[in-house]
């Protein structure tokens, strides 16, 4: 933990808890490793129960840059995306053995048939789009409303943050009516090196009755990804 | 019967009460049906497929909300657009919309694609200026103008469609109140359009119960007044106004509990009933009072009318049931239950008539007047009679003559009958629904939905073109808008990404493609998950049905076979083909903008084309250079354009693979090639490609320059036509080509199942089972009638000239349809088998008296004479007042009600007439059997 965390772990346990603080802290734990590298297995379940898999490969670095490639199934298999800084992100489209660059604002649109939009996937900057409130607490968790600094989709959300390891359990997505619309669960936490992270994230659309279940496994943080990885001749291999 | 009833008067009294008090329980459960696909049985095909399609895709029902308004593209427009768009998704029942505020954006933009909404509703754009360039394009997009906002701009369209099981009604009445107070909020001045089936389901609802509450009284009030004028007696007026009501509340109460429910033909019941009904009642009551008149006592008179009524009653009411019981079985389901409840209202009308009011009679004091006052004939009408008879006497020939002009007309005017099943047009011009319709209509050409399912590969780029092509042909019809599928997806992202408004050539392309649009709400509306179903989805008018059908059977293919061309030797048939595949696209696309074509032009410029190579010259070097270093930077690998035209002389003429290899080694840098040793063998297949993809575009172009010369000046400078013709002969040039199994002897074979599926064929269906259900009904019950008849009369030239005499009435009633273009409706349609079971009677008693008169000694001449100045006023009379009890359904809301009230009155008064007129002439014309046969009887007396 560098100087600044340690700062705001004293701030944090001396100030009556204010929940932007809360959510700045829940964001940059969730930006701590420089580096990730893991496996995914996703589930797509829709409305009628039917279930589709898909596993892949991401790489992330410094929290703006990623890249996502699918290994399966065969109909997807070798697709990849690239994000990179200043919204910039690239498609590859292998049976065309091309890649093409995606506009920048599908940045709020569920990525690939999923419930996570393209930014729910990447960085996590909620204390950057919401400000946040703390509603109730026990000795376990913080519940707090986060309403958007700006234009968004959502009403409001309502996160409630494991107060062990500053990781958001549950997130409540509002849509604009107040209904609820989306619900994000995180699980599995698990320790690896000195980093509490969830595993198995399931993101629920309520309203479209679609759920994506995304296992985490093979997790690697901290580690050196060369900065090719994250180039278009790269998307293609 | 006379003496069971004395008996037990009290007990029948008891019971018809407490039948009519729960009968009247019964109410309770009534609900309206107006949902006209629950018209044809569970059964059908056309309801099976709707039932699918709308079980995958949602969308049986679809309603239409129009926002007209000069501010649709100002800040505040795009704020009500976002607000109704937010409103009627919160509506349970709706499963999805269309509108600009959530439609799919796709295009290609500097370089990059882009998938998104049209507008961002949660971030609408504010200043004008912005606002009039997303309104500029906007309007510049076939898949917006014309579909879901209007060409000029003005009227913005949101296409709801409903989920499978939602409550029609609640939903169209949500949606309108919803949009209704919205509009209200809002500070721009907006006029408010609804269509589709859940807005005019509920208007039809509401339509049958205040038709039922406002035509009931009137139909009261009118029997009352003819009763009163008759009878001249309070419970003359009371006991058959009595006996009609309960029969009414009977069939109606036990429509109720059987959970049948109430249509728009069924509201007519309690006014037919009650119009046909009292005449048993008056029957019983005014045979009553010609016995107590005849010096009989009250319980004589009462036993003696009860025999003497029954046989002539119940074979009016049987003649009657067989109209109605002749809708049995019909292929409409509403139909068969009026014809059922309708038919038994009937004969709850006659047991009430036969036995109820005698049981009444022995318990009120029933006064009746000595002198009859009621029955009377002034002298002019003898006299009318008297020269009838003579006119008809002395022109034997002339009720044959007429005859066959009558039935001309009727055939004439059967053939010209349209039938109409849409729930639109049972509304008049001038009603609000109508109105708004008919506005959408102008602007978005059609409202009823149509699908296409197709079961097949739907990543199947052959599957894919089959439905582009259906789409084509869709676009250039005035009556069909708003066609869509994931074909239409597929190609819109293949010309974002690679610049061609094409399908791509392999599955695999397809795939990557869709794979970008997974998750969309839209797709749920157009394919299955498994990409195994689709539909295209259209909304037309009722005149679309047959070329749809026909492209449907004969251009939509069934079976395909994949071609890889480079194989095929340019004198093959299938280049023939192909070319004249792709002329007809190109007519298609250039009939959707009003452009007429030469197709063999096309095809002609298409075939030489294949025969001319391009030769890379001077003038190409820069763009060439500029694609092969697109290569390079696609690889994040820099190089400078004087690297790129060292590379060109080993790609221009042919390819030299070991130079090229070697020219791209050294460009590359070390480290990266270390990095990635197969860059340059990647770098060297990207060259080769991006090298004959720009020999065909070169080609493309010199093919759309040609094919641009063949139209005028104004015409090839429509930009969005120019991408469609591209896209055409960029499909032309393709090396991976589906063509149906018939054009080649070999190759694999790829199977669609295509269904002709929506409303639209439901309408169809529901049309011809309406003339279906005509000629059924009417061939029933005329035969019926004629056993009847024949039996009554005790001979089968009776049941003749009594069902011809008919078969003119209903003559009558098509010629007058078909000529006033009056539509065959489920109204209409009700008129010509309710003609034959109460027209007949008039035809029944004619022969009965004349039968009568013979037996009594007159001859056959003096007989009808006799009988037509008798019989002939009670006839004229009953088929008035009959008549009008059926006019009254002219007030009604609905137009097929109100057609099917005038024409029944002008049918009584027709069958009246013709008893009266054609039927003496047609047994004078006849003599010989007709004398044979009485006098035999005569005999036989």
């Amino acid at each position: 933990m560098g100087i600044l965390g340690k700062v705001m772990c004293i701030l944090i346990a001396t100030k009556a808890m204010d929940g932007n603080v809360i959510i700045k802290k829940v964001d940059s734990t969730f930006n701590a490793p420089k580096t990730k590298k893991a496996t995914f297995c996703m589930e797509l379940k829709d409305a009628s129960g039917n279930i589709e898999k898909r596993k892949g490969i991401t790489y992330e670095a410094n929290g703006n840059r990623r890249l996502l490639k699918f290994t399966e199934p065969a109909s997807i298999r070798k697709i990849a995306f690239l994000s990179l800084p200043n919204d910039v992100m690239y498609i590859y489209l292998p049976s065309f053995r091309k890649v093409r660059r995606i506009a920048t604002s599908v940045k709020n649109t569920n990525f690939a048939g999923t419930d996570f939009t393209y930014d729910e996937l990447s960085t996590m900057e909620y204390s950057k789009k919401y400000r946040a409130k703390l509603l109730s607490q026990n000795d376990s968790v913080w519940v707090l409303k986060l309403l958007p600094k700006s234009n968004s989709a959502y009403h409001h959300l309502i996160m409630h943050v494991d107060k062990k390891h500053y990781i958001p359990l549950k997130i409540e997505f509002y849509d604009k009516s107040g209904t609820l619309w989306k619900v994000l669960e995180e699980k599995n936490i698990k320790k690896i090196k000195e980093y509490y992270v969830p595993t198995l994230l399931i993101m629920k659309d309520l309203k479209k009755k679609h759920q994506t279940k995304m296992d985490i496994k093979n997790l690697e943080l901290d580690i050196n990804i060369p900065e090719k990885v994250f180039t278009r001749r790269y998307l293609r291999r | 019967m006379e003496n069971w009833t004395e008996k037990n008067r009290n007990v029948i009294i008891l019971l018809v009460g407490v039948i009519t008090l729960i009968m009247l329980y019964g109410f309770r459960f009534i609900k309206v049906e107006s949902d006209m696909t629950k018209w044809l049985k569970k059964d059908a095909k056309e309801v099976k497929s709707l039932n699918y399609v709308s079980s995958k895709f949602g969308g049986k029902d679809v309603a239409l909300v129009g926002i007209e308004s000069d501010s649709i593209f100002t800040y505040a427009g795009f704020k009500l657009l976002s607000e109704l768009q937010d409103s009627f998704e919160a509506i349970k029942g709706v499963s999805s919309i269309t509108s600009l505020m959530n439609i799919l954006d796709i295009k290609g933009t500097e370089g990059s694609i882009q998938i998104d909404n049209l507008v961002d509703r949660y971030n609408l754009p504010k200043d004008a200026l912005s606002i009039q360039k997303l309104k500029k394009y906007i309007l510049s997009k076939d898949m917006y103008r014309g579909r879901i906002i209007s060409e000029d701009g003005r009227v913005a369209l949101f296409v709801i469609r409903l989920t499978k099981d939602a409550e029609k009604v609640y939903v169209g009445s949500m949606i309108k109140k919803k949009a209704k107070s919205i509009v209200s909020s809002s500070n721009i001045p907006v006029k408010l359009y609804f269509s589709g089936t859940p807005m005019v389901l509920k208007s039809i609802n509401s339509s049958i119960m205040n038709d039922m509450i406002k035509l009931v009284p009137i139909v009261v009030l009118i029997v009352v007044f003819v009763l009163y004028a008759g009878m001249r007696n309070t419970y003359g007026v009371f006991l058959p106004l009595l006996v009609v009501i309960t029969a009414s509340i009977w069939s109606i109460g036990l429509m109720g509990y059987l959970h049948v429910p109430l249509s728009v033909v069924s509201n007519t019941m309690p006014v037919l009933l009650i119009a046909i009904g009292t005449a048993y009642g008056i029957h019983m009551l005014s045979t009553y009072a010609r016995h107590i008149r005849g010096g009989l006592s009250k319980t004589k008179a009462i036993k003696v009318s009860q025999k003497e009524v029954f046989v002539p009653v119940l074979l009016a009411g049987l003649t009657t049931m067989t109209a109605f019981f002749s809708f049995l079985g019909s292929y409409i389901v509403s139909i068969t239950h009026f014809g059922i409840f309708t038919g038994l209202g009937v004969a709850f009308a006659i047991i009430l008539s036969i036995i109820f009011i005698p049981a009444m009679l022995y318990k009120i004091n029933y006064k009746v007047d000595v002198e009859n006052k009621a029955d009377f004939r002034s002298i002019w009408y003898e006299r009318i009679m008297e020269h009838l008879f003579e006119f008809i006497a002395k022109r034997e020939f002339l009720s044959v003559f007429v005859a066959i002009l009558i039935i001309l007309l009727g055939i004439l005017g059967f053939l010209r009958l349209k039938t109409s099943s849409n729930l639109m047009y049972y509304f008049p011009k001038s009603s609000e629904i109508r109105r708004s319709a008919t506005f959408l209509r102008k602007n978005f050409k059609g409202d009823i939905p149509v699908y296409i399912l197709i079961k097949g590969d739907l990543q199947n780029p052959g599957v894919l073109q089959e439905m582009i092509d259906f789409e084509k042909f869709m676009r250039t019809r005035h009556d069909i808008g708003f066609p869509n599928s994931y074909a239409d997806l597929i190609m819109n992202l293949n010309e974002s990404a690679f610049g061609y408004r094409a399908i791509p050539e392999t599955k695999g392309e397809v795939q990557n493609l869709g794979f970008m649009l997974e998750g969309r709400p839209v797709l749920k509306q157009l394919v299955e998950s498994d990409y195994k179903e689709g539909i295209i989805s259209a909304n037309a008018l009722q005149s679309a049905y047959k070329p749809v059908k026909e492209y449907f059977d004969k251009r939509l293919h069934r079976s395909l076979a994949l071609v890889y061309m480079d194989t095929i030797p340019l004198n093959s048939p299938l280049y023939d083909y192909l070319a004249s595949q792709t002329s007809w696209r190109i007519m298609q696309d250039a009939a959707f903008r009003g452009i007429k074509l030469d197709t063999s032009k096309i095809k002609d410029i298409l075939l030489w084309s294949l025969k001319k190579q391009y030769v890379i010259n001077l003038k190409d070097v820069d763009e060439l250079t500029h694609k092969i270093k697109g290569v390079f930077s696609s690889n994040d690998i820099k190089v400078s354009d004087d690297q790129i035209r060292h590379l060109l002389p080993f790609v221009i003429d042919s390819i030299d693979t070991l130079k090229l290899e070697a020219y791209i080694f050294n460009i590359i840098p070390s480290d990266i090639r270390k990095d990635d040793p197969e860059i340059v063998e990647d770098i060297k297949d990207g060259i080769i490609s991006a090298k004959d993809a720009f020999i065909r575009d070169k080609k493309i172009d010199v093919v759309l320059h040609k094919v641009l010369s063949c139209m005028k000046a104004d015409e090839n400078a429509q930009h969005a036509l120019l991408k469609d013709i591209k896209g055409d002969i960029y499909t032309f040039f393709k090396k991976n080509v589906y063509v149906p199994s018939e054009v080649v002897e070999k190759g694999s074979s790829l199977k669609i199942e295509p269904v002709y599926s929506g409303i639209l064929p439901v309408y169809e269906e529901l049309s011809k089972s309406i003339y279906r259900s005509q000629i059924r009904s009417m061939l029933i019950a005329l035969f019926v009638v004629f056993i009847l008849v024949w039996l009554d009369s005790g001979s089968i030239w009776g049941g003749l000239v009594a069902v011809f005499t008919i078969i003119l009435v209903i003559s009558i009633n098509f010629g007058i349809m078909g000529l006033l273009g009056v539509n065959l409706d489920a109204g209409t349609m009700l008129v010509a088998s309710v003609a034959i079971g109460i027209g007949v009677d008039y035809s029944i008693h004619f022969i009965s008296h004349l039968k009568r008169r013979v037996l009594d000694g007159l001859s056959l001449e003096e007989g009808i004479r006799r009988t037509m100045i008798e019989k002939g006023h009670a006839i004229l009379v009953n088929a008035f007042t009959v008549g009008l009890g059926f006019l009254v359904a002219v007030f009604g809301t609905l137009i097929p009600i109100r057609n099917f009230g005038w024409l029944l009155f002008l049918t009584m008064l027709t069958s009246a007439t013709l008893s009266l007129t054609f039927l003496p002439g047609l047994i004078l014309f006849l003599k010989g059997p007709f004398n044979k046969i009485f006098k035999a009887k005569q005999g036989g007396v």
